[in-house]
C-alpha cells in the first residue's frame, strides 16, 4: 500500500519537476537524493558499527536535521564511517551507496531513510519561497487543481501524509473570511477504524478538539497556512499541513504505534494535561495485554484493579470497588450496552474477549453529563472495528480457555465485522483430578460470543451493531447447576448534520439471568431463576457552537422490566412449592446538557447538568409500614395495589458534573471537580463477593435511591518531555441510602426485600499517587493509594444500630494499596512484565467470643468489619515472545509464560467459624496458595 | 421449609465449595488453614447479663462470662456478685447468689416506678442496666397445639386490651413421659456382705412401685432458641405466635408431653436486642451467608466505660401456662439398645458377667434357675430419663 502511493507520488513529482524545470532545485537529478535548498550543514561524524538508531541520532546532533526511518526495516543495518566536514548528503551517500537503502531530504531539514522506494519530499515547498515565487506558484497550481479534482466528487480528502499540504475549502474565497472550520474523521490507516479521543491542534490559533466516539472531529482555524498536530495513545505523533480557504472536509489516516519508531522521541499528546476532566484512566488493549494475569488470559477488570483508587475484596470476587463505592456502583458499558454481570466463573475471568476490544476509559470523578444511574464509575469497554480492507483474525490457546476472531469487509472501506468467540475447556481438567479431590463429576463451562458490525452509509451517516452473549454454566460437583447468562444487542446511528453539529442515536437491549436448577433428586428438583431486560434509547448531539463551547446534550431513556425470583418444582415428582414474586418495571429518564468551556489556553471548565427522572409502575403490590417505626414485618401495616401502568413511586433530581483546569505551566495543570450521582437499582448482596445467587432490585415506596456525591482536586505533571506523567488526586465522597443489609437477611425470594435493607450513609475519601511512563523501554506505571471507606447507621428509628451508631470500615476498604506495573521492552520481540500488588487486608467482622444466652452457646461477634485479614502481597511476572514481524508471512504469533503469585503467598480470601464438637473453630480460606504458572500461545492472521 | 434449605443450600455452599474446587485444580494443597486471630477478648470475659426485673415475683439473673473460643467449657458462671434491683426512689432489693451463676431474689411485688439492676463483680467492677418503666405482661390466653402432617405445632396466643405491650418474648419448660421398651419384673439382688467383692447374688420380683421405678420415667427440656413476637403492626394487640414443633416420631410425643411456656413482654430496645442476638446466632450457616453484626443491650460497666457487657435486662411480670398433650396413636417409640434377649442361670460368675449392663425381665423357668436378661438401656428407663415424678403429672 505503502509503497504504491509512493510510486505514484512520485509519477506526479515527476511532472511538477519537468513543469517547473527552472528551478534551482534540481543540483542533483540523482535516483538516490533530492538535495535541499539552503546551505549544507557541515558534519564530522565518527561512527564504528552503529545500529541506525544511533547513527540517526548522531545526525541530529546538529541540530539541523531530524531523522525519519522504520526502525523495522532498519534493525539490521551497522554503520561504520569517519568523516570530517561534509554536508549530510554526502555522508547519507557514503552510508548508503551499494545497499538497497535510500534517503530523501527536505526543506525542513527533515530526513527519510527508507529501503528500496524513496520519499518525495517536493510536496514541502513553501509558497512564501523568496526565491523564485513565481515558479512555486505553478507548483502548487498543479498540486492545487489535483485536490480541485478530487474535491469535484464531493469527497473528503483522506490525509495520510504528513508533509503533504493539503488544501481545503473553495479557493475562490481565498483567504479573506480569517476563520474556517474543518471536520472529518480520524481513522486507522492500517484497517480504517475510526479513532476516538484523538487529540487534534493547531499550530497557529491553539485551539484544539477532540475526535467524538464516531472518530469525527471538528475544529474552527485561522485561514491560510496551518498546521494540525494530531495526537493519540497508541499513535505517534503526527501532524498534516493544511492550507485553508473555506469550510471543509479532510479525512485523517494515521498509523498505528504497534512497532514504534522507539529512537524517535515520541512526544505523546499530553491529555491528561489538557483535558479538563479529572480521574479518567484510560487504558490501551496493548497495556491490558502485557499484565500478566492468572491463567495468562488478559483481563481488562483485572487490570483495572492495578489504577490507583479501584479495588476488590478477593481473587475470587466478581466485580471492583472504585473509591469506596460498592460493585453494583459502576456502569459497565460494552459500547452502549449495559453489562450487568461482567465475569466469567463467579468472578475469575472477565467476560470481554481481549481481541475485540481497543481501549477501556474508567471514570472515576469527572462522570460526563451523559453518562448517569451509578454511584461511583462509568467503565467504558470500547470495541474496535473490524478491518475494513482486508480479511484476517485472531486466536489464542490457553490453559483453561480459547479465543478465536474472524473479521474482514462486508463493503471494502465502508463496512467491516468482526465474530468473536471464546470458551473454556475446564470440564477436561476437571477429569484430570484425582478421585479423592471429590471433583470427578464437576462440570464448569462458559463461553461468550461477540458480533460487532460497522458500516458507513455515506459521510454523514454510520451504523454500529454490536451483539454480546455470555453464558456460563457450573455444577461444581454439586447437583446444583449454576447458570447465568448476560445477551445484549444494541445499535447506533451516528449522523453528522453539519460541520458544527453532530449527533449518535443508540438503542438496544440488555439482559442478564440466571437459574440455577437441582435435578438429581427428583422430589426436590427446582428451578430457582431471576430475569433483569432493559429496553434503551440513547440520543446525544455534540455541538460545536464556538471555538471556546462544545455543548453535548441528549437525552437516556431506559425501561427496565425484572423478574425478581421465581422457585418452581422442575419435573412432575417435584413437591417444591412454586413461589414467584410479582414483576417489577420502571422507566429511567434523563436529560442532559454540557458545556465543555475554553477560556483561554490555560484555563477550561467543564459544565455538565444531568437530570434524572425514575418512575416506577405497577402493576404491583406495595406493603406500607407503620410510620415512624422500622421496616421489619411486624410494623407491616397493610398494602397498596396498584394497576399495569400506574405509577407507585416517583423519584428525581439534578445531577450536577463540574469540573475546572488551570495550566499552571505548560507541564504542569490543576484541576478540581464536583460530582453528583443518583442510582435507582441496586444490587442486593449481603455476602462480600458477587455470589450466582444475588439480585438486582428496583428503587421503590420503600427502598429510596441511593445519591453520592464527590469533590476531588488533582495536580497533574508531566516530566521530561511528557514520558512521564505523575499526577496526585484527592477526593471525598458521600454516599446516602447505601443499602447495606440487616444481620440474618433473606435477600432471595423475600416478597418484603425492604424489611431486610437497611439504609446507611457513608463516606469515602482517599489520596490517590500515581506515576506513569506510558511508553519506551520500560513502561509501565506505579500507584499509590490511601483510602477509607466508611458507613453509619445511627438512626433508632430504622432497627438496631451497627457498631453503636460510629462510622465502621466497608467490606472492600483496604487503607494502604500499592500496585506496580512495568513492562520492560528487551527488544522488539522480548518483553517482561511484572505486576506487584500490596494491600492492607480487608475488614471482616468475627467472633471474639462465646457466651450461654437463651438456652444456647452463641457466638459473640466484635464490631462489624472490625478485625482485618492479614494483607495482601502478590507478585505476578509474565514473559511475551512475539514471533517475526515479516510483513508477508501468514500469521504472526506470540507467546506468553509466566508465574502468577511467584512468591507463592497464601493471601487468605476470607475466614469463617464453624461448630465443630461444641467449639467454635476458625478458618481461612486462600484462592491461590502457591504460585501458579500459566502459558498462552496467540495467532492473528 | 424446603424452601428455604435449599436456597440456604444454593447460597451458602456454592462459594466455599469452588474456592476448594481451585485449590485442587491449582495447587493440590489444602486452601483452608486454621485462623486463628489475635483478639483483645479479656481473660475474664465480658460479663453476661440474662434475665429480667420481675414486678410480681422472683427475679431470677443469671450472670456468666463470655470466653475465648478455643476454650472448652461450655458455661463460666460469674460467682460471688452483688446483685441489686434499685428503684428510680433508691429503694434496694436484694437478689442472691443462689448455685451455679444464679441469683435470685425473694418473691416481690414491686410499687410502679423505674427499675434498674446494679451489680457489682467480684473483681470490684460495677454494672448497671438502664433505668426503664415495668411493663405489665398480659396473660397467657391459651397455649394451643395442633396435629400436622410431620407433628405437633404449638402456638401461644396473647392479647392486651389496653395496645400497650406490642413485643413480646417467650420461653418455655417441658417434660414428658418415657416408659422403657420392655418392662423389667426382676431386679438383682446385691450381696449386703461387706469385705468381698462378689457384688450381686441373685434375682427378684420387682413390687409394682419398683417396677415403675424404672419402667416410668420423666425427660425434661427447655427452649433454646429465642422466641419472639411482635403486634406492632396490627391494629388490635393480639398475637399467636408457633414456639414449638414436634416431630412424629419424637419421643416427646410417646406418653405424655407437658409444655409450660412463660410470656414476658419487652420494651422496643429489648425487642431488637432478642431479634439481633437471633439473627447473629440462630440463623449464620457460614460467612458467606450473613454478616454478622456486634451484640449489645443496656448493660455498661459504669466504673470502666471500656469494659463491655452483654445482656438486655427488661422491667416485666411474668405469666405462665402449661399444658398437656396425649399422643393420638399408641407410639411405638424405642430406645435405641441392643435387642437381644440372653437366657442365663443364676450362678454368680454368670451374673458377674453381665450385670449390671444387662437387666433381668423375668424368670426363664418355672424353676427360676434360669431367667431373660436384656440390655439395661431397654429395660431401665433412667438410662434415658428422670424416675422422679413431677409433682404436676397426672396419674
Amino acid at each position: 500500500m505503502i509503497s504504491y502511493n509512493n510510486r505514484i507520488y512520485r509519477l506526479v513529482l515527476k511532472a511538477i519537476l519537468i513543469a517547473i524545470c527552472g528551478c534551482r532545485f534540481i543540483c542533483d537529478f540523482s535516483v538516490r537524493a533530492y538535495c535541499q535548498d539552503v546551505s549544507p550543514e557541515k558534519i564530522t561524524i565518527n561512527l564504528k558499527n552503529a545500529t541506525a538508531s544511533e547513527f540517526s541520532k548522531e545526525l541530529e546532533k546538529t541540530g539541523r536535521y531530524k531523522i525519519f526511518f522504520d526502525s523495522l526495516i532498519f534493525d539490521s543495518l551497522r554503520v561504520s564511517v569517519a568523516v570530517e566536514n561534509k554536508n549530510i548528503n554526502d555522508i547519507l551517500e557514503k552510508v548508503f551507496t551499494g545497499t538497497k537503502y535510500l534517503y530523501s531530504i527536505d526543506s525542513y531539514g527533515n530526513v527519510f531513510l527508507t529501503k528500496n522506494v524513496v520519499i518525495s519530499t517536493n510536496f514541502t515547498v513553501r509558497p512564501n519561497n523568496k526565491t523564485n515565487p513565481e515558479s512555486d506558484k505553478n507548483a502548487y497550481q498543479v498540486l492545487t487543481d489535483l485536490n480541485y479534482k478530487a474535491s469535484k466528487i464531493n469527497s473528503p480528502q483522506d490525509a495520510s501524509l504528513e508533509n503533504k499540504i493539503y488544501e481545503i475549502g473553495l479557493k475562490s474565497y481565498g483567504s479573506k473570511l480569517g476563520k474556517a472550520t474543518i471536520s472529518g474523521y480520524v481513522k486507522d490507516a492500517e484497517t480504517g477504524q475510526a479513532l476516538i479521543g484523538v487529540y487534534l491542534r493547531s499550530q497557529n490559533d491553539k485551539n484544539s478538539t477532540t475526535t467524538n466516539e464516531a472518530g469525527f472531529y471538528s475544529i474552527e482555524l485561522a485561514t491560510g497556512d496551518n498546521k494540525l498536530i494530531i495526537s493519540s495513545v497508541g499513535q505517534k505523533e503526527t501532524f498534516r499541513r493544511i492550507k485553508l480557504y473555506s469550510n471543509g472536509k479532510l479525512n485523517i489516516d494515521i498509523k498505528s504505534d504497534a512497532i514504534s519508531l522507539k529512537e524517535v522521541v515520541v512526544v505523546q499528546s499530553p491529555k491528561n494535561l489538557q483535558r479538563t476532566q479529572l480521574g479518567i484512566e484510560k487504558i490501551t488493549i496493548q497495556s491490558i495485554k502485557q499484565v500478566p494475569t492468572v491463567f495468562g488470559e488478559p483481563d481488562i477488570i483485572k487490570v483495572l484493579l492495578t489504577l490507583p483508587g479501584v479495588k476488590t475484596v478477593g481473587e475470587a470476587a466478581g466485580g471492583f470497588n472504585v473509591r469506596g463505592g460498592a460493585t453494583d456502583q459502576n456502569l459497565i458499558l460494552f459500547n452502549e450496552s449495559t453489562i450487568y454481570n461482567p465475569s466469567h466463573f463467579f468472578g475469575f475471568f472477565s467476560a470481554f474477549n481481549p481481541d475485540l476490544i481497543k481501549d477501556v476509559e474508567l471514570y472515576k470523578s469527572s462522570i460526563p453529563a451523559k453518562y448517569g444511574g451509578r454511584l461511583s464509575s462509568v467503565l467504558k469497554v470500547d470495541t474496535r472495528e473490524g478491518n475494513e480492507r482486508k480479511f484476517g483474525g485472531t486466536a489464542g490457546i490457553g490453559l483453561l480457555t480459547s479465543r478465536l476472531n474472524l473479521e474482514g469487509p462486508i463493503v471494502k472501506d465502508k463496512g467491516s465485522f468482526i465474530l468473536g468467540g471464546r470458551s473454556t475447556y475446564s470440564n477436561f481438567i476437571f477429569g484430570l483430578l484425582p478421585n479423592s479431590a471429590g471433583y470427578k463429576n464437576a462440570k464448569a463451562s462458559f463461553y461468550d460470543l461477540n458480533l460487532l458490525v460497522d458500516y458507513k452509509l455515506n459521510d454523514k451517516n454510520k451504523v454500529n451493531f454490536t451483539g454480546y452473549l455470555s453464558s456460563d454454566a457450573s455444577n461444581l460437583a454439586t447437583d446444583t447447576v449454576f447458570q447465568y447468562s448476560n445477551k445484549n444487542a444494541s445499535l447506533k446511528w451516528s449522523h453528522i448534520f453539519s460541520q458544527k453539529l453532530n449527533s449518535s442515536f443508540a438503542g438496544g437491549f440488555d439482559d442478564y439471568e440466571y437459574s440455577n436448577k437441582a435435578e438429581k433428586d427428583s422430589v426436590n428438583s427446582y428451578k430457582l431463576a431471576f430475569n433483569i431486560q432493559q429496553t434503551f434509547f440513547k440520543t446525544g448531539f455534540t455541538y460545536y457552537i464556538h471555538p471556546k463551547h462544545t455543548l453535548n446534550f441528549g437525552t437516556n431513556t431506559i425501561y427496565y422490566q425484572l423478574q425478581p425470583g421465581s422457585f418452581i418444582p422442575l419435573d412432575k415428582s417435584s413437591l417444591i412449592i412454586p413461589k414467584i414474586l410479582e414483576n417489577e418495571q420502571a422507566v429511567e429518564n434523563a436529560l442532559f446538557l454540557s458545556d465543555d468551556f475554553t477560556l483561554t489556553p490555560d484555563i477550561s471548565f467543564d459544565l455538565g447538568l444531568r437530570y434524572s427522572h425514575f418512575t416506577n409502575l405497577g402493576p404491583k403490590l406495595v406493603y406500607n409500614y407503620a410510620t415512624g417505626l422500622p421496616i421489619e414485618k411486624n410494623n407491616l401495616v397493610d398494602s397498596t395495589s396498584y394497576r399495569k401502568g400506574e405509577v407507585t413511586q416517583t423519584y428525581k433530581g439534578p445531577e450536577i458534573r463540574f469540573s475546572t483546569r488551570f495550566a499552571i505551566t505548560n507541564s504542569l495543570t490543576i484541576k478540581a471537580g464536583y460530582n453528583s450521582m443518583r442510582q435507582y437499582i441496586h444490587l442486593l448482596t449481603n455476602t462480600t463477593a458477587i455470589s450466582p445467587t444475588d439480585i438486582w432490585k428496583l428503587s421503590d415506596k420503600n427502598i429510596k435511591p441511593q445519591f453520592g456525591d464527590q469533590v476531588s482536586l488533582g495536580i497533574y505533571k508531566n516530566l521530561k518531555k511528557n514520558t512521564l506523567e505523575t499526577s496526585i488526586e484527592i477526593y471525598y465522597k458521600r454516599i446516602k441510602n447505601y443499602l447495606d443489609y440487616k444481620s440474618g437477611a433473606e435477600l432471595i425470594l423475600n416478597e418484603h426485600i425492604e424489611t431486610d435493607v437497611i439504609n446507611v450513609n457513608g463516606k469515602a475519601y482517599g489520596i490517590e499517587f500515581f506515576l506513569k511512563k506510558p511508553s519506551g523501554k520500560l513502561n509501565g506505571w506505579f500507584s499509590y493509594t490511601y483510602s477509607r471507606t466508611l458507613f453509619k447507621m445511627d438512626n433508632i428509628n430504622a432497627g438496631e444500630l451497627i457498631n453503636k451508631g460510629n462510622y465502621y470500615p466497608a467490606s472492600f476498604d483496604k487503607p494502604n494499596e500499592a500496585t506496580l506495573s512495568a513492562n520492560y521492552k528487551f527488544s522488539l520481540r522480548f518483553s517482561v512484565s511484572t505486576n506487584i500488588t500490596y494491600s492492607t487486608g480487608r475488614p471482616i467482622t468475627i467472633p471474639i467470643g462465646s457466651f450461654y444466652y437463651a438456652g444456647s452457646q452463641r457466638a459473640l461477634y466484635g464490631d462489624r468489619n472490625s478485625y482485618r485479614i492479614p494483607n495482601y502481597f502478590r507478585t505476578d511476572l509474565s514473559i511475551n515472545i512475539d514471533g517475526n514481524h515479516k510483513i508477508n508471512q501468514f500469521a504472526h504469533n506470540s507467546w506468553t509464560i509466566g508465574v502468577y503469585n511467584l512468591t507463592g503467598r497464601d493471601n487468605p480470601y476470607s475466614t469463617f467459624f464453624t461448630s465443630q464438637q461444641g467449639r467454635l473453630n476458625g478458618y481461612q480460606l486462600s484462592i491461590f496458595g502457591s504460585a501458579v504458572p500459566f502459558i498462552n500461545y496467540n495467532l492473528r492472521f | 421449609m424446603n424452601l428455604k434449605r435449599y436456597i440456604n443450600f444454593t447460597r451458602d455452599r456454592s462459594l466455599p465449595i469452588f474456592i476448594l474446587l481451585v485449590c485442587a485444580m491449582l495447587t493440590q494443597f489444602s486452601c483452608r488453614k486454621p485462623f486463628e486471630p489475635t483478639l483483645n477478648s479479656p481473660q475474664t470475659g465480658y460479663l453476661v447479663v440474662e434475665g429480667f426485673i420481675n414486678l410480681k415475683g422472683v427475679t431470677s439473673i443469671k450472670l456468666n462470662r463470655t470466653k475465648k473460643l478455643e476454650e472448652q467449657v461450655v458455661y463460666k458462671p460469674e460467682l460471688k456478685a452483688k446483685v441489686q434491683i434499685v428503684g428510680e426512689n433508691s429503694t434496694i432489693y436484694e437478689v442472691k447468689e443462689k448455685t451455679d451463676g444464679l441469683y435470685e431474689s425473694e418473691t416481690l411485688d414491686l410499687p410502679a416506678q423505674k427499675y434498674h439492676l446494679k451489680i457489682k463483680t467480684a473483681d470490684g467492677k460495677e454494672y448497671e442496666s438502664k433505668l426503664i418503666e415495668g411493663k405489665p405482661t398480659p396473660l397467657i390466653d391459651s397455649v394451643s397445639w395442633k396435629r400436622e402432617q410431620n407433628g405437633v405445632e404449638i402456638k401461644v396466643n396473647s392479647h392486651d386490651d389496653q395496645n400497650k405491650t406490642k413485643y413480646y418474648k417467650w420461653t418455655y419448660d417441658e417434660v414428658w413421659e418415657i416408659h422403657a421398651n420392655v418392662l423389667a419384673n426382676l431386679k438383682y439382688v446385691k450381696s449386703n456382705i461387706p469385705g468381698t467383692n462378689i457384688t450381686y447374688i441373685g434375682v427378684a420380683r420387682r413390687t409394682p412401685e419398683e417396677i415403675k421405678q424404672v419402667y416410668n420415667c420423666w425427660q425434661y427440656g427447655s427452649s433454646n432458641q429465642i422466641l419472639l413476637g411482635s403486634s406492632a403492626k396490627l391494629s388490635k394487640d393480639i398475637i399467636s405466635s408457633p414456639i414449638n414443633f414436634i416431630p412424629n416420631d419424637n419421643v416427646r410425643l410417646a406418653v405424655l408431653y407437658s409444655i409450660n411456656v412463660k410470656q414476658t413482654a419487652l420494651d422496643l430496645a429489648g425487642y431488637n436486642f432478642y431479634l439481633n442476638l437471633k439473627n447473629n446466632t440462630e440463623t449464620n450457616g457460614s460467612i458467606f451467608d450473613h454478616q454478622p453484626s456486634e451484640t449489645t443491650g443496656n448493660i455498661v460497666c459504669v466504673s470502666d466505660t471500656g469494659e463491655q457487657a452483654i445482656g438486655y435486662v427488661g422491667v416485666a411480670t411474668i405469666q405462665e401456662k402449661r399444658i398437656f398433650i396425649e399422643p393420638m396413636f399408641n407410639s411405638n417409640y424405642k430406645f435405641p439398645c441392643n435387642t437381644d434377649i440372653l437366657k442365663i442361670f443364676s450362678n454368680q460368675d454368670t451374673l458377674a458377667k453381665y450385670a449390671p449392663n444387662y437387666q433381668p425381665i423375668d424368670y426363664d423357668s418355672p424353676s427360676l434357675q434360669s431367667y431373660i436378661i436384656v440390655d439395661s438401656r431397654c429395660a431401665d428407663c433412667t438410662f434415658w430419663g428422670d424416675n422422679k415424678r413431677p409433682p404436676f403429672w397426672p396419674n
